[in-house]
């Protein structure tokens, strides 16, 4: 179970989704990808892709309008 | 209950629950306008007005009062300003720099060949796609597949240059 981040920062739809998309393939099962963004919709892009596809995500606005993003690779 | 109203104030909504709204909104739009609703013809006028007045344009009778008088200019007023204090009441505003030159450039490339396709398509995605294809209009039909088009080649370029 390891631990990976990306940097999203800045960066609008579909760029970060795609980013996450290439080094999820990269990840074991099990391990975590933590992202951070200051736009919303990536945010909701991202949290309503990951759910579509059964990983785990838990997303949290940490401050106002950014965004804290961690999602599980539970299956290839 | 709580959750509801903080839901309500700070979203994130459910897609099909915005899609509604809009929908009403849209049908509200022209009943009261009697006309459908539309981004860029406003734009466009406003646009003719300034080139008149920098004298870069032949006068077309486009005046200040006339504009501010436009249906259309509270429209996009409103869309600019309701995003604005949405954002404001969800406590989400924040000062977003650029990240990177290329965003900036590919943006305002993008921005102009969006104006000027709308512009030339006689209306953009609101006025042509939307309400085109709700008024039964061809025009609606050929938009969405140019729009398809458009969109996969802008997949690509997308995916070249700016990942």
């Amino acid at each position: 179970m390891t631990r990976f981040s990306i940097d999203i920062w800045g960066e609008m739809c579909p760029i970060p989704l795609i980013k996450a998309k290439k080094k999820l393939s990269s990840m074991q099962c099990g391990d975590i990808l933590v992202l951070e963004t200051e736009h919303s919709c990536t945010s909701r892009g991202i949290v309503v892709w990951a759910k579509a596809n059964r990983y785990i995500i838990e997303e949290k606005e940490v401050a106002n309008g950014i965004w804290h993003l961690e999602l599980t690779k539970t299956h290839d | 209950m709580k959750k509801t109203l903080q839901t309500i104030i700070h979203g994130p909504w459910a897609y099909w629950i915005g899609a509604i709204i809009l929908g009403l909104l849209n049908i509200l739009v022209l009943i009261v306008r009697r006309q459908p609703w539309g981004v860029t013809w406003n734009i466009e006028i406003w646009a003719e007005w300034i080139g008149t007045n920098l004298g870069v344009l032949s006068d077309r009778g486009f005046t200040f009062e006339g504009l501010m008088a436009a249906s259309g200019t509270y429209l996009n007023l409103g869309l600019l300003l309701g995003a604005f204090w949405a954002t404001l009441v969800a406590s989400q505003v924040r000062f977003r720099p650029i990240r990177d030159k290329k965003f900036f450039f590919s943006a305002l490339i993008g921005g102009l060949l969006m104006g000027y396709g709308a512009r030339i398509a006689y209306g953009c995605n609101v006025g042509a796609l939307l309400n085109g294809i709700a008024s039964s209009s061809l025009t609606g039909w050929i938009f969405a597949f140019a729009v398809f088009l458009g969109t996969w080649l802008g997949s690509k370029l997308l995916l070249k240059y700016l990942m």
